[in-house]
């Protein structure tokens, strides 16, 4: 037997002891590595609804559900559906300051073939878009053609195989990458599209949950404020010369949901943070009792040829085995229920939630396991000191 | 090998800024290669003490410790105890089995520590000591003279040059006494230096050179 | 029975029993609907019979006295609680939507669960395999 067996006998006959130091030494690693991927997927989330977004600005009806209901589609995905006069466009266009706009069009199937689940379907206006087709050009450069899709992230359906909306072969053209918003469950077509569904609904007899056609109704504006003018002056504006509608300022949806984050974000620091000191108190003490209990051993060992960095080395070493397979078992626990569950996370905080990538992930990994690594070693540091300097002498008269 | 010492006492004080006690008077021994040597005396007569600091366990107060001419205390740690772990065995009064290692693994440590394999030995020290039968026993199901036979084992593992012995016969009976006795002698025969502190007077009959300790002070007999 | 050599089995026994009682219950995949049932339905049923296959072994190899015959078993556990991890998604198809239970608690309870059993009945492989060399080790010293 080498003696750097010494430690991993020493462990595995107190295996009581082992067990709880690495299961201390697991849930501290899991609470940073967890901590660390649902902030950083919350931050992501957050990063990307921003982009998503696009627009400076995006005009809805006046009537307040609307703007619950567009948030609500945002960020969680739960479809809605709002209409104002086409008419209202033009008019936002003469406000001053305005240098892009473009008309969405929202649809709900209550049952499309798809799934038993409402989906929602954005119509969009190829000539004039630029919140949705820089997006949609990364999975599909081209123009959508008659009753082409383009799927969110989270619908099933693979790109080349169709979906049957209200009996309507759709080809699903293109995926687009996850955004952690509520547009990962939308399905984008174009205006031409739409109404041919609408007609193919009625067709069947099925209630659309629309209820007046896109010829002359939209859902929403989205806007482009010209360079040198100020968001939220041009929304202002908006709101005093145009009837029946509200301009709501992307930024301040995106506050408002950085705001609730930073909350959310907070406690988990927080929270990871408790875990962190409790775990290093814990351990600092139980290395501590052991120090006393060991005391003799550590004697017998110096009176065999153990130098006093030997000593230490026994104690530090033993501390790393826990660590290790700790910091290890925290990670695999870890991966298994943070990362599968995410969507879960997503829908039950409300907020947009996007995993980081495998890089970020290893990145993250690294950090946990470097902080038990360095925590372990530290709490048995003074115990490992101590029992170098044990007094041989006094301790092997002490049992006589 | 011959082990020295110039004047080594040992005092202690209990409490800070109190009378300081001697357990040790200035003391001069001579152990040599091939001699079996007894100190008897009564229990705090300082035995222990003057064998814990020939062992280079405990620093004296005053005096030096000289191996073939080299002052074990003027060395450093990691020198000390890499020559305690090559040249020395040491048998404690007290029980110093390792509880997490079982019998084999015990009597192997200090082979381990300077890297050679005395798996042979070890078989031949435990048929010897008639605890061969026990090798992947744990000490908690041992007997106290198994464990005091599996510590003698221990500290002959190296073949060591020097072998300090405290009441090696600790909990053993009549016969295992003499086993461990004539063991000692053997190793002497064979070339180490043996030094057997005991309160046991029958010690003598092994011994070449026998030695009182009483109130800390040596005389020889 | 011995407890203290089957702790392994006992968590093995449990591992199999939650996934059975979860499936059905607390992580069941979506509900059914006008007695209509949905893709996942079926996947679900798959891993509630891979589950009580799982605790009929894991039974096996608790009350099976011979230590290598255990760990043959034990690999059985491991190969078949991996191989469940895959019945969500790969092997049965689940509803169209992602954001429906079937994904977002099922699937990953079933990988979850199925996982840690796993690596359970790995490491009791293991220790069990190296148990049984050490006594056939013991016994042909015996002999000789």
């Amino acid at each position: 037997m080498g003696t750097y067996r010494l430690p991993l006998h020493n462990l595995k006959r107190r295996p009581f002891r082992t067990a709880v130091l690495i299961v201390i030494s697991a849930l501290m690693t899991a609470s940073v590595f967890g901590g660390l991927i649902i902030s950083s997927s919350l931050k992501n989330g957050l990063d990307s609804l921003e982009q998503r977004l696009g627009a400076d600005i995006i005009v809805v009806p006046k009537d307040a559900e609307a703007k619950t209901d567009l948030e609500n589609l945002l960020l969680q995905g739960t479809p809605g559906y709002f209409y104002m006069d086409k008419s209202v466009q033009e008019k936002i266009s003469a406000v001053e300051g305005i240098d892009l706009t473009s008309p969405q069009y929202f649809l709900v199937s209550a049952n499309a073939e798809c799934c038993s689940v409402k989906v929602q379907i954005i119509g969009f206006d190829e000539d004039s878009d630029f919140a949705v087709k820089p997006w949609l050009k990364e999975v599909y450069d081209g123009r959508l053609g008659a009753n082409e899709i383009i799927v969110g992230s989270k619908i099933s359906t693979r790109v080349g195989h169709t979906l049957k909306l209200y009996g309507v072969e759709c080809k699903a053209v293109g995926k687009l990458d996850a955004t952690g918003t509520g547009l990962d469950t939308a399905i984008y077509t174009t205006n031409e599209t739409v109404r041919t569904l609408i007609a193919a609904s009625q067709e069947k007899g099925i209630s659309v949950l629309a209820k007046q056609s896109p010829e002359n109704v939209i859902s929403s504006v989205y806007i482009k404020v010209r360079d040198g003018y100020d968001a939220g002056e041009v929304a202002g504006n908006i709101n005093l010369t145009v009837d029946g509608v509200q301009a709501v300022r992307t930024r301040s949806m995106i506050t408002g949901t950085a705001d609730r984050l930073s909350v959310i974000s907070g406690s988990i620091g927080f929270f990871s943070a408790a875990v962190c000191v409790l775990a290093a108190v814990i351990m600092t003490a139980a290395f501590s009792v052991l120090a006393n209990e060991r005391r003799k051993e550590f004697a017998v060992l110096r009176v065999i040829g153990f130098s006093r960095r030997k000593l230490g080395e026994v104690v530090l070493s033993e501390t790393v085995f826990i660590c290790l397979a700790g910091a290890v078992s925290g990670l695999l626990l870890t991966a298994l229920t943070v990362l599968p569950f995410g969507t879960l996370i997503e829908q039950k905080t409300g907020l947009p939630y996007l995993s980081p990538d495998m890089v970020k992930l290893l990145i993250y990994a690294f950090l946990a396991f470097g902080a038990v690594m360095v925590t372990g070693p530290l709490a048995s540091a003074w115990s490992a000191y101590r029992l170098s300097r044990v007094d041989t002498g006094s301790i092997l008269r002490e049992g006589t | 090998m011959i082990l020295q010492t110039n004047g080594i006492s040992k005092s202690y004080s209990k409490k800070k800024n109190s009378r300081m006690i001697t357990v040790l008077d200035s003391t001069d021994i001579e152990l040599r290669a091939g001699e079996l040597t007894v100190i008897v005396g009564r229990s705090g007569s300082g035995k222990t003490t003057l064998l814990n600091i020939l062992a280079g366990l405990l620093r004296p107060s005053e005096g030096s410790v000289l191996y073939d001419g080299m002052d074990i205390y003027g060395c450093s740690d990691k020198e000390l105890s890499a020559f305690r772990a090559e040249h020395t065995g040491y048998i404690p009064q007290s029980q110093s089995i390792l509880h997490d290692l079982d019998v084999k693994n015990n009597i192997l440590l200090p082979s381990a520590l300077i890297g050679k394999d005395e798996s042979a030995n070890a078989r031949l020290l435990m048929d010897e000591l008639g605890i061969a039968s026990l090798e992947n026993s744990y000490p908690d199901e041992l007997s106290g003279g198994e464990l005091r036979r599996t510590a003698v084992a221990r500290a002959l593992i190296n073949e060591p040059s020097f072998i300090f012995a405290d009441e090696p016969t600790n909990d053993l009976d009549v016969k295992n006494s003499s086993l461990v006795f004539g063991l000692l002698k053997k190793k002497a025969e064979e070339g180490a230096a043996v030094i057997v502190v005991t309160h046991e007077q029958s010690a003598a009959e092994y011994a070449d050179n026998v030695y009182q300790m009483e109130s800390g002070r040596l005389r020889s007999l | 029975m011995k407890l203290k050599g089957n702790i392994l089995g006992i968590t093995e026994a449990a591992g199999a029993a939650l996934l059975i009682t979860g499936a059905l219950t607390f992580f069941r995949a979506c509900d059914a609907s006008e007695g209509k049932y949905m893709a996942c339905h079926w996947a679900q049923n798959a891993v509630v019979l891979s589950g009580a296959i799982l605790l009929l072994l894991s039974l096996l190899r608790i009350f099976i006295p011979n230590r290598a015959v255990k760990s043959g078993v034990s690999l059985g556990i491991t190969v078949l609680s991996a191989a469940v991890s895959f019945i969500p998604a790969a092997v049965i198809n689940l509803c169209m939507m992602d954001t429906m239970r079937c994904h977002t608690v099922f699937r990953p309870a079933v990988i979850a669960v199925s996982a840690v059993i796993a690596v359970i009945a790995l490491t009791d492989t293991v220790l069990g395999l190296r148990g049984a060399a050490k006594e056939n080790g013991h016994i042909q010293t015996a002999a000789s």
